[in-house]
């Protein structure tokens, strides 16, 4: 009797120990996934839409795909977005590089042992191996808004609380600025910004670019007819196209002090698009704001808040001169 | 005995006739050679004959098989063609490139027995190349290459054999053991031997008979003692020309006019 | 050089081959083999020869169990698939344009299948991954059958001709493909540059049956170009005297080089110098007969293939390079250095 009720305790406990406690997750791509209600060993393929996120969230990610940027960490690898934002690094026992977003290296992901992977849906070739090694979730990335993608990266780490309360803090802010407006400029859609840029001999418009364009879609901004009827992300224009994206504030981003400051991208729009800021209303009024964009780019509570306080200090709380378009 | 036969045959390329009703037929044994003017149509018509282009009409027969409507594998039984200026493949040896004749004898399966060791062993010396056997055909000098190639369609051991300008570019002397080469092909092993030439001594040294052409028609056939005369000349070449006889051997030697005066009797003599 | 001659069935069934050509595919095999033994021990995962091939007898679960049989294996048969489809290819174009610099990726067909496959990624980014392989066959498949259908004259065999209209074909369907990846949505242009690179780094059991298959339907058809093949290298006017219905197996060997590109390319994207390395490295490690030589283009193809993905995905881990790209830049210096060695007695 002892020895039996010793053995039904001992299967007990094995069986509790050994059975993580899974739930069904239904992913991107349709696939139902068993993962575990809380992940403890996350590996994410996309830094700055999935590290960073896992980061803010304080979910515990043990591997992360990174980037080899001249000039950066020193040569290291860094996770883009998370490095320049939390600056999240790649060290021992923490998290480990897990090779490109394009390539990652399956078997440094296997030596993890993780119990969740999350990867987004252009690699979507990539599932079958991964799905060997651990649970795997694929999230889309543009077909969903930031939030909602985010919400989803939270539920498959198991983290909604914590998305929940972060979001409670973000929309408390964002409803003062939202006041702040109405205060100052009344209805939102009779300020028009334009988001674009001049790189590499490219003169680009962007429809949804990070923190940038998300936060002024929330704070209801208009943009420029040409850019509103953007079908995607984003539009390469030609020089003499400058005149369309007109409006009361230009909006660019620039990347780390030594790699494209501010100043050099203005230089770019001088070459490709010369006399730029006279043609064009808001760099002639000096209402052409900069924002950092590496730390813009990561999918985050934290940039969004960050990129609302520029947009109440240049362009809510301040005076300016008004495009008559 | 198998007789190569070209009954009215036309040839043309797209809307260009290049022959234009030829008829000839080769016997066993002999050495013919095919002349006449640049474009007349003598590599054309050929090419008809070995099947490497269609006829518009007429016909080529070998003995009683119609070359262009008899399975393609069984005529290379019977005809070989050796194509003008033909490019061996880099890095081949002599033995190698004469043991590719025996393609037709070969199937997929069986790529080789001694029956081909022993033609080609055989074709190597009759050509005089067996010393050559393992030396790549790339080292070889134009005559020796060229004896090759003929070592080669010989290996397919077939009763005809078509050559077009197998000579050219090539010395004088190595010209004439070409042709040795081949008339003693064409007498001893009783095959029939048809050449398309262009020099015209070389070819009244050897043939056994020369047909001409001219405007894709033949205009003459026949001996070349009877061929080769000057109002032929004139005729299918519009060329003026002498022909005299060579003193040692009585072969037919053509002379062009070269327009400088008459000739004087004692220069001639002293020639 | 000794050749031999293997014969069985008195005679009826007889292989003509150099013993050099015996011993370089014994060499070729064995370095396979090689391959594979490091293949399995080698790898980011930290596990020792000896384990991956206790592994190996005994499957059990477990993540050594997964690493060895999911990852480390299909990769290697893949490549090995891939690496000598392309070679295949490769020798077969360069045979029958009697052109040594023809390949897959010069006459359209790489570029074709890259088009569609691109196209499917960027404009119907909905379909099932499953597509791109059917995508990739069409593309190649269509971009051959239309410098076919251009360069081939009324008459002409010409070879230079098909190969100048695949150039311009190739160029064309590229100036597509770069169109289609400028104007697509950013994500999905990604996803197919990651194609793009030519990597078996994506490749499953699924992948490695499809090939395999594949393979296996071309397999005969393969065999049975080694003899038209022989014909062709001396011209079309030699083969027709030979007996061989030259048309006819021009379009046959052709359009089998073109399935078997577009089949590797739709595993693994394209690799663009496998198909011109392969066969030219073959031929200078052991010149051959065309059969020979298929054999040898075939071994060598799985040879650069299946070690360049080795050292591209071991060198610098966890960054992986693809081994179209290893391969390119440890093939080519290669080539060079044999061409240099062979100058003395070789026109090439």
């Amino acid at each position: 009797m002892k020895h039996i009720l010793i053995a039904a305790a001992l299967s007990l406990s094995a069986s509790m120990g050994l059975a993580q406690d899974t739930r069904s997750f239904t992913d991107g791509a349709g696939n139902v996934v068993d993962i575990p209600l809380q992940a403890e060993r996350i590996v994410s393929l996309r830094g700055e839409q999935f590290t960073a996120p896992l980061v803010e969230l304080g979910a515990p990610i043990v591997g992360s795909t990174g980037n080899i940027i001249d000039g950066v960490n020193n040569g290291e690898p860094v996770i883009r977005g998370a490095y320049d934002l939390f600056h999240t690094r790649f060290t021992e026992g923490g998290i480990t590089h897990v090779g490109t977003s394009t390539q990652p290296d399956f078997e440094a992901i296997a030596s993890l042992n993780p119990d969740l992977i999350l990867l987004p849906d252009y690699r979507a070739e990539q599932y079958d191996q991964l799905a060997e090694i651990a649970p795997t979730v694929i999230i889309n990335i543009w077909s969903n808004s930031a939030r909602e993608r985010y919400r989803r990266i939270a539920d498959a780490a198991g983290r909604l609380d914590r998305f929940e309360e972060l979001q409670a803090v973000y929309d408390f802010r964002l409803n003062e600025g939202r006041a702040l407006v109405e205060q100052m400029i009344g209805d939102p859609s009779k300020v028009s910004v334009a988001i674009a840029e001049v790189r590499d001999d490219r003169f680009r418009v962007y429809k949804v670019y990070g923190a940038m364009s998300n936060v002024l879609d929330e704070l209801g901004f208009s943009k420029p007819e040409l850019i509103e009827n953007i079908d995607g992300e984003r539009l390469d224009l030609s020089p003499e196209q400058v005149q369309l994206i007109d409006a009361d504030f230009l909006v660019s981003s620039y990347a780390e002090h030594f790699r494209a400051p501010p100043a050099e991208i203005s230089g770019y729009w001088d070459v490709f698009v010369p006399g730029w800021d006279q043609v064009l209303h808001a760099p002639k009024h000096n209402q052409h704001i900069f924002i950092a964009r590496e730390p813009m780019r990561a999918l985050s509570f934290q940039s969004m808040s960050e990129v609302l306080a520029i947009y109440l200090a240049s362009i809510v709380t301040r005076d300016f001169v008004p495009f008559e378009g | 005995m198998t007789n190569l036969t070209v009954e009215d045959v036309h040839v043309a390329y797209g809307a260009t006739k290049i022959v234009s009703g030829a008829s000839l037929s080769t016997n066993s044994g002999e050495l013919t050679v095919l002349v006449g003017p640049n474009g007349c149509g003598k590599s054309t018509l050929l090419k008809a004959m070995a099947r490497v282009l269609p006829l518009q009409s007429g016909r080529v027969r070998l003995q009683d098989l119609d070359v262009h409507a008899t399975p393609t594998k069984n005529v290379a039984k019977q005809l070989a063609l050796l194509p003008q200026g033909p490019i061996a493949p880099e890095g081949l040896t002599v033995r190698e490139l004469v043991s590719q004749g025996r393609f037709p004898h070969q199937s997929l399966w069986r790529q080789w027995s001694q029956a081909d060791t022993d033609v080609v062993e055989r074709v190597m010396r009759q050509t005089k190349v067996a010393e050559l056997a393992g030396r790549p055909i790339v080292e070889l000098s134009g005559g020796q290459r060229q004896r090759c190639w003929i070592a080669m369609i010989l290996a397919q051991d077939t009763p005809v054999l078509l050559l077009d300008e197998p000579t050219t570019f090539l010395d004088l002397k190595v010209q004439v053991d070409l042709m040795t080469l081949l008339r003693d092909i064409a007498h001893t092993d009783q095959r029939t031997v048809l050449v398309v030439l262009h020099d015209l001594n070389v070819a009244a040294s050897f043939a056994d008979r020369m047909i001409m052409m001219k405007s894709g028609q033949i205009v003459v056939d026949g001996p070349v003692s009877e061929v080769l005369t000057p109002e032929n000349l004139k005729e299918v070449f519009d060329l003026s020309a002498d022909v005299v006889f060579a003193p040692e051997t009585g072969l037919p030697v053509c002379i062009p006019r070269t327009g400088a005066g008459p000739v004087t009797a004692p220069q001639a003599v002293a020639l | 050089m000794t050749t031999s001659v293997i014969e069985m069935a008195n005679g009826r069934f007889a292989l003509k081959l150099t013993q050099l050509v015996l011993w370089v595919a014994c060499g070729l095999i064995g370095a396979l083999i090689m391959i594979f033994a490091m293949s399995l021990g080698f790898g980011s995962y930290d596990m020792s020869v000896a384990e991956a091939f206790r592994v190996l007898w005994a499957p059990e679960e477990g993540t050594q169990a997964t690493v060895v049989w999911k990852l480390r294996i299909p990769r290697f048969v893949a490549a090995c698939l891939v690496g000598a489809m392309f070679a295949l290819s490769g020798a077969m174009l360069q045979n029958v344009t009697r052109n040594p610099i023809a390949d897959p990726s010069l006459v359209g067909v790489s570029q074709g299948a890259s088009l569609a496959v691109v196209a499917l990624i960027v404009l119907w980014p909905d379909v099932p991954l499953g597509a791109r392989p059917v995508a990739a066959f069409a593309g190649g498949m269509s971009a051959a059958l239309l410098v076919q259908a251009i360069a081939a004259g009324k008459q002409s065999t010409a070879s230079m001709r098909f190969i100048l209209v695949g150039i311009g074909v190739a160029a064309m369907i590229s100036a597509g493909t770069s169109a289609m990846l400028a104007y697509g949505n950013i994500n999905q242009a990604m996803g197919a540059l990651g194609w793009l690179a030519g990597s078996v780094h994506t490749v499953t059991w699924t992948t490695c049956y499809i090939l395999g298959l594949c393979f296996a339907v071309c397999l005969p058809a393969v065999v049975w170009s080694a003899r038209p093949m022989a014909a062709f290298q001396f011209g079309p006017e030699v083969a027709i005297s030979f007996g061989v219905r030259v048309r006819r197996d021009r379009f046959l060997v052709i359009t089998l080089a073109v399935g078997l590109a577009a089949f590797a390319v739709s595993a693994a994207g394209p690799m663009g110098f496998i198909g011109l390395l392969a066969p030219q490295l073959a031929q200078r490690l052991a010149p051959s007969g065309t059969g020979g030589r298929l054999v040898l283009s075939a071994l060598t193809g799985g040879v650069l293939v299946s070690g360049a993905d080795l050292i591209g995905r071991t060198i610098a881990a966890p960054i992986q390079f693809p081994a179209g790209l290893v391969s390119a830049v440890l093939g080519v210096p290669l080539f060079i250095f044999l061409i240099i060695q062979r100058a003395k007695t070789s026109q090439l």
